[in-house]
């Protein structure tokens, strides 16, 4: 069941953007409890280039990458990943979407708990139709190279923080989808599994992936290539 | 597809088995009520009185039965051959008859010369007509002429232990062939003989009295049975076809009613509590939720991996709850049985019953968590990788949940009131009572609560008010487990208000045959002064009646029993005649409102009659005396007047021939009871006279004890002479009766051991779902032990309110169901304030044990 979508990164020719918001606006609730998350945004990310996301708590930098990975609709304006218009999606076309271009690594609690290391890693593999034999295969590589091969048969709550975040890395390259998002990888880390885990979304931005980081860590940000600055949903640096 | 499948598998069995406590918990609230289903089912359907066992018991394997109308002991009584010819010529060719006639009264010496007079039959149970009569333990019966067939307790009584023993009769030497036992009653005393021989023609002579003939007949294929009934009853006989069984069998829906009241109860229950549990379980399952669709996983694997889980957790909650059942049935139906002391025969697992049961409890396992797990997947990935459930428009899910719980209980409480057969008034009634009630009351109390909580003047101490605003901080799941526990305590109490009230119908309904403090002697020879005297000083009895004796009159030399005319009299045809012969009278007694049985009219005289029925004022006593009035023992069904009627034989069935009316005295301390072995109205030596009535049959004697006195006392304080062929009759209940209400305590104790691993379960849950905020409480702080009071506090409450709720709402609706079933209602308060008190400490030391020690902050959701 191979989707339908097309993997290749940036379909619209070499130059083009993995992924290009224009004019996005989210508002979250109505009336007094109106909150205008995002206003208006406008903003490129492009293939092999890490990307950071950085602005005050609250100034809608999730907000931003769960659009952008299509976990949440935006109220107005377009999206476009690899040639696909998100803003025009259902639930179901996003969730399919998702499987075949995004990889999403979070703060914390990216592992599913009753499933092993290995079955983690594996799980985005099968979801986007591949073998099982190929998908442990590709999961063991993965694993390997984020520097957690031992632990294949744990469960997470058997692993260290760092660990888990590493498992969390090797399943957003494992599939090689050309998006990876990730909201604060490091928020949790001390500073030398922040510098591994930063040292990892380089090497896999560098096989050609479009690598956007939300973060409030300094570190990570000096590794970017491109640095966005958003302040009350505003793109105030480094937008289109 | 496969793919999604095995993933669903994967997620779904994983989660069973890495949190073994909530898997173990939820499996624990859809085994429990599967077991205890599984386990009543099992044992009523073993204890029931099935059509099959019913008719083998009272017909053997015949199509049904004949009986002479003739009253009288008939010259050809022991000469079957001889009454088998008259018959001839009004049967069809090719019937087959077995002959079958009741003994009363015969005296049976075993071989050390232990003897006992008891009644039985002349019958042969080696003939195939008659099989089923008896369970054979030992032996094969025997058609031969001098062999018997005991019951294994007359056996014992006579000192036989095995078949090929003989006993004897008169001069007569009796061979026992088998040792058989009475299934409904396994204390019967009885034997049978193969009637027609020389020695049991001379051993039925011996006997006090015989019955009138029966046989037991098969028709022919082409019998028209119509015409053949017309013709047999002009001829003096009547057919009873084997379909009169109905009556006896019916003795168990009472008790089948009673356990489907359980079995709804059951259901509504495994409803709200898996319901409530899955809802937990879900909201546990959130952030994988979210991560799986982050991760590209449409929502069906993840809708699929909720219900595979839900079906992995009900096969074993079902699987276990049937084994657990079956084994429970199979241990306690042989001790009840035996308590009953009745043959239930083999277990029957009622398997039907138990797979239905299973099936249902796993659809609803499954219905249950697909609802939560539709309803989260409705909401953005990112809301639920935030764990926590949004915090609705409260009044919207109010109303949802509280529409929800209506529906149920609603549904639940119609099929109840539909089934049981309740009036249309009582089960609309009930319906809205029990669902509106329960719902009702849980929203007007945590409206109460939300607004009384924040004031500082509630007089509660300080960590109650705390435990009350952590219980309000989630008002939707408070309110659906004070919902879920309500209705737990609500099944239970109606459980329990039901089993008792049944137990109390039963109790009401059984007719006693005698007072159970007394004892009744029928004595071979009068007794003098002197010797009761003695019998009441070495019983220790309060008093010893002086003798009385049957009343009779004669007819063309025969002797007629007499009786008061009272509303048995229902079963007399538009002919005048009785419609049954008096082997047949049960159906006519059981029907009439008097329950007097026939014959009933006794002789004694004044100090007899006072101890019979009371004692009398002096100028009651001169009209007893003088014979201007009779006096009644019993006042049911009896007036101010009483006509004495005698079964007079006409030659196509019974008449009722008046004999005499007199005023009927009612003595102020008369019994307020109907006893069978009492006869119902005295009539004095001279009243007798007047009426031209007679005294017949052998003296018998009241004798009247502070407390139940024993058979075997009673007996040997007679004169030794009288000792061999007098019989001593004390009360004993039947074995349904004493079954039902044997079986009370432990029906009470079940529901209360149910309810509490329920709470049990429920709280465990709870807690566990509010591991992370209590670990939370710590790191801020908080001391484990306030933590652990902050949680016994809540989860107290909890059950306080629910069950205060249920209960209240389960005395309303057991009410409402009773009186459809037009039973009164007895409410076992200790039983229920056992069952409230268990429930309150369950769930306080559970909510506290359950709290987690450590205030250690969780790495993994
Ligand atoms: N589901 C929601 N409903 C209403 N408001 C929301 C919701 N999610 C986010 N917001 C609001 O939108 C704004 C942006 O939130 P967002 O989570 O994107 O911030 P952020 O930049 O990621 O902050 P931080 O650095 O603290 O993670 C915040 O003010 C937040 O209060
Ligand atoms: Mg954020």
């Amino acid at each position: 069941m191979r989707t339908a979508v097309s993997t290749t990164p940036g379909a619209g020719g070499p130059d083009e953007p993995v992924l290009r918001l224009e004019g996005v606006h989210k508002v979250y609730g109505t009336g007094e409890t109106r909150h205008v998350a995002l206003d208006g945004v406008t903003v490129d990310f492009h293939a092999a280039r890490l990307t950071a996301l950085v602005g005050h708590s609250g100034s809608g930098k999730s907000t931003l990458l769960n659009i952008s990975g299509g976990l949440e609709q935006a109220t107005s304006g377009t999206i476009t990943l690899a040639g696909h218009v998100l803003t025009k999606m259902g639930p179901a076309e996003l969730t399919r979407t998702r499987a075949s271009l995004v990889s999403y690594v979070f703060q914390e609690y990216n592992l599913i708990r009753t499933m092993t290391v290995l079955e983690n890693v594996c799980l985005p593999l099968e979801l986007s139709g591949m073998a099982r034999a190929e998908a442990r295969r590709r999961a063991a590589t993965a694993l390997e190279r984020t520097g957690v091969p031992r632990h294949t048969r744990k469960f997470p709550d058997q692993l260290s923080g760092g660990e888990q975040q590493r498992v969390a890395i090797a399943r957003a390259i494992a599939d090689q989808r050309p998006l990876v998002l990730a909201d604060e990888p490091t928020g949790a880390l001390d500073s030398a599994n922040g510098e591994r885990v930063v040292e990892l979304l380089r090497e896999v931005t560098a096989g050609g992936v479009a690598c956007v980081i939300a973060t409030h860590n300094p570190e990570v940000t000096a590794a970017a290539d491109h640095i966005v600055r958003i302040q009350d949903g505003r793109v105030v640096e480094g937008g289109a | 597809m496969n793919r999604n499948r095995r993933l669903a598998w994967i997620l779904g069995w994983r989660l069973a088995s890495r949190s073994r406590l909530r898997t173990l918990l939820v499996c624990l609230t859809i085994a429990l009520p599967v077991a205890a289903g599984t386990g009543v089912a099992a044992v009523t359907a073993t204890a029931r009185v099935s059509m099959p066992e019913a008719e083998a018991a009272a017909f053997g394997s015949a199509d049904g039965r004949l009986t002479a109308l003739s009253g009288e002991r008939s010259a050809d009584a022991t000469a079957p051959a001889r009454l088998a010819e008259q018959l001839k010529p009004s049967l069809p060719g090719d019937t087959r008859l077995a002959y079958d006639i009741d003994v009363l009264g015969l005296t049976i010496r075993g071989p050390e010369g232990r003897q006992s007079t008891v009644d039985g039959r002349a019958v042969n149970l080696a003939d195939p007509l008659t099989d089923g009569l008896y369970r054979v333990d030992q032996g094969a019966p025997s058609a031969q002429d001098g062999t018997i067939v005991l019951s294994a307790v007359l056996a014992d009584a006579v000192g036989i232990t095995k078949t090929g023993q003989s006993v004897s009769i008169g001069s007569g030497q009796f061979t026992v062939s088998a040792l058989v036992a009475d299934r409904f009653d396994l204390g019967h005393r009885l034997f049978a003989l193969p009637p027609g021989g020389p020695k049991a023609t001379a051993a039925l002579a011996s006997a006090k009295d015989l019955g009138s003939p029966r046989w037991f007949v098969t028709w022919p294929p082409q019998a028209d049975l119509p015409t053949v009934s017309g013709k047999l009853k002009g001829a003096g006989y009547a057919y009873v076809s084997s379909s009169q069984a109905a009556a006896i069998s019916g003795q168990g829906d009472a008790m089948d009613s009673t356990a489907l009241l359980v079995g709804l109860g059951l259901l509504a229950e495994t409803v709200l509590l898996v319901t409530a549990a899955f809802a937990v379980v879900v909201r546990s399952q959130r952030r994988h939720m979210g991560l799986l669709a982050a991760l590209g996983a449409p929502a069906k694997v993840t809708a699929s991996f909720l219900r595979t889980h839900a079906l992995c957790v009900a096969m074993i909650g079902s699987l276990a709850g049937i084994a657990a059942g079956q084994l429970v049935a199979r241990v306690a139906a042989p001790v009840l049985a035996e308590r009953a002391g009745a043959d239930w025969g083999p277990v029957d697992g009622a398997w039907a019953t138990s797979l239905v049961l299973a099936a249902v409890a796993v659809a609803v396992t499954v219905l249950a968590s697909m609802l939560p797990s539709r309803a989260a997947l409705r909401e953005d990935p990112t809301a639920l990788l935030k764990a926590v459930p949004p915090v609705h428009s409260t009044r919207q899910l109010r109303l949802r949940t509280a529409a929800a719980g209506t529906l149920v209980t609603a549904t639940v409480a119609g099929l109840a009131a539909v089934v049981i057969n309740a009036g249309a008034l009582t089960a609309v009634l009930g319906v809205i009572v029990f669902a509106a009630g329960i719902t009702a009351t849980a929203l007007v109390l945590s409206s109460l609560a939300a607004r009384k909580a924040d004031t500082s003047y509630l007089p509660l101490p300080a960590v109650f008010r705390s435990a009350m605003r952590s219980l309000l901080a989630f008002p939707v799941r408070a309110i659906t487990t004070v919902i879920a526990l309500g209705v737990v305590a609500a099944v239970s109490t109606t459980v329990l208000i039901a089993s008792a009230s049944v137990a109390h119908k039963q109790r009401e309904d059984y007719l006693p045959e005698l007072p159970d403090t007394s004892a009744l002697i029928i004595s071979s020879r009068p007794l003098t002064t002197t010797e009761r005297g003695a019998l009441r000083s070495s019983t220790g009895a309060s008093e010893v009646s002086t003798g009385y004796q049957r009343a009779a009159i004669a007819r063309d030399g025969k002797q007629l029993p007499v009786s008061p005319r009272t509303d048995f009299l229902d079963c007399i045809d538009d002919r005048g005649l009785l419609k049954y012969g008096n082997n047949d009278w049960q159906p006519c007694y059981l029907a009439s409102k008097s329950h007097i049985p026939f014959p009933a009219v006794g002789i004694a005289d004044t100090e007899g009659a006072e101890a019979l029925a009371g004692t009398m004022t002096d100028e009651q006593r001169q009209r007893y005396e003088s014979g201007q009035a009779a006096v009644a023992v019993t006042p049911v069904g009896l007036t101010n007047e009483v006509s004495l009627v005698a079964m007079g034989r006409k030659p196509d069935g019974f008449v009722l021939e008046n004999t005499a009316t007199l005023p009927l005295i009612h003595p102020s301390t008369a019994r307020k009871t109907e006893y069978q072995q009492l006869p119902a109205v005295l009539v004095s030596q001279a009243g007798a006279r007047t009426s031209s009535i007679i005294p017949v049959g052998s003296a018998t004697y009241l004798l009247n004890a502070d407390s139940k006195p024993a058979q075997q006392d009673v007996l040997r304080a007679l004169p030794v002479d009288a000792q061999a062929d007098s019989t001593v009759t004390v009360e004993s209940g039947p074995s349904v009766v004493g079954a039902v209400a044997r079986l009370q305590p432990a029906v009470a104790a079940i529901s209360v051991l149910t309810t509490m691993l329920i709470v049990a379960a429920m709280v465990s849950l709870w807690t566990s779902d509010l591991r992370r905020e209590y670990q939370m409480l710590g790191a801020v702080g908080a001391t484990a032990w306030w933590r652990r009071r902050l949680a016994s506090s809540m989860s107290g409450l909890l059950i306080v309110i629910s069950c205060v709720t249920g209960t209240l709402w389960g005395i309303a609706a057991s009410i409402a169901f009773l009186t459809g079933m037009d039973t009164d209602i007895a409410v076992p308060a200790g039983w229920l304030a056992v069952t409230v008190i268990t429930a309150v400490i369950t769930a306080a030391v559970m909510g506290g044990a359950l709290v987690p020690r450590h205030a250690r902050a969780q790495r993994q959701a």
